[in-house]
């Protein structure tokens, strides 16, 4: 019998009934049986209904596009000013090397802040999201597999 | 999309273009939107991907592939701002007019990770099969599938967890 964790991908198929019949069939058998996958159906689907109903009704946007024609290529001196601030760059880094000092150069998505704003006047949807520093280095996201 | 329409674009005939933009641009805004969470983001992304449609149209093998190449470039535009972003506070900046649900699913949308995101909102917006989103991501459809199975999944525990929290401060 196959682990719980191979059944999901073939869940999403299920879900979106891009599936073949023998796959189907199998899915239908261990649903049958695994409470677990049932409830992991369950989420699928209520998740489904959230970005429905929530974006289904909404007014449409809209912005005014305008093509501009632009420079493509650089200007071999600048391209060559970019390779000397380059070189220069790498020197830096050797120097910070041998100081021992670390530098960390990308943020995990999990250390964004959220600020909620509107463009224009404000509705009455307005979420206090100014604290959610803390609350995204705690919390444990959905990871893949 | 009409694929004379794009032959004629190929071609190019001014007015077969305007055409694309008038049609795609809601489109490609509103996906923009919704992977970003921001106005101005959108703004310049959905006007790099016109500009980048304009300059590339030509380079098109299959016109009925259209709707894939194009957000095939958009999802590029989309990565290069995150990558940006990663090194920023993320500002959610929304239109006057979004309803409060539609906020909390940008805002939970925005808390789970973008490889998940581009996923869900390529196959829960866009509509394309499993097939076809892997071609656009350059990526197996098993990874599709995983993708999706786990944002989804974060995606409904972020949104009940933002209502919820949302109620508790109004009462």
């Amino acid at each position: 019998m196959k682990d719980c964790s191979e059944y999901k991908k073939m869940l999403v198929s299920f879900l979106y009934r891009e599936i073949s019949p023998e796959e189907e069939r199998i899915i239908l058998e261990h649903l049958g049986t695994c409470e677990e996958c049932r409830e992991d159906l369950r989420e699928l689907r209520e998740a489904r209904e959230i970005l429905k109903s929530s974006f289904d009704e909404g007014e449409p946007y809209s912005v005014p596009v305008v093509i501009v024609e632009k420079r493509e290529r650089l200007p071999w001196i600048a391209a060559l000013f970019l390779l000397l601030f380059f070189v220069f760059l790498m020197g830096v880094k050797v120097k910070i090397g041998e100081n021992n000092i670390e530098v960390s150069t990308m943020n995990s998505p999990s250390i964004y802040e959220y600020m909620v704003e509107y463009s224009e006047e404000s509705t009455n949807f307005q979420p206090d999201l100014s604290d959610y520093k803390n609350y995204f280095e705690n919390t444990e996201k959905g990871g893949e597999k | 999309m009409n694929e004379k329409m794009v032959e004629r674009a190929m071609r190019g005939e001014t007015e077969a273009f305007e055409e694309i933009v008038r049609q795609w641009e809601p489109r490609l805004y509103s996906f923009a939107l919704k992977h970003l969470g921001n106005v101005d983001d959108a703004k310049d992304i959905t006007q790099e991907v016109f500009f980048l449609v304009y300059r590339k149209i030509n380079q098109i093998k299959k016109p009925e592939s259209f709707s894939s190449w194009v957000f095939s470039i958009a999802m590029n535009e989309i990565r290069k701002m995150w990558r940006k972003r990663a090194r920023e506070r993320v500002e959610i900046k929304l239109p006057s007019h979004t309803s409060e649900k539609e906020g909390y699913a940008v805002i939970a949308l925005q808390m789970i990770t973008p490889e998940q995101r581009e996923a869900i909102l390529l196959k829960e917006i866009e509509g394309f099969s499993i097939k076809e989103i892997a071609g656009i991501l350059k990526i197996p459809e098993g990874t599709v599938k995983s993708r999706i199975f786990y944002g989804l999944k974060a995606l409904r525990k972020e949104y009940l967890r933002l209502k919820e929290e949302s109620h508790e401060r109004l009462q």
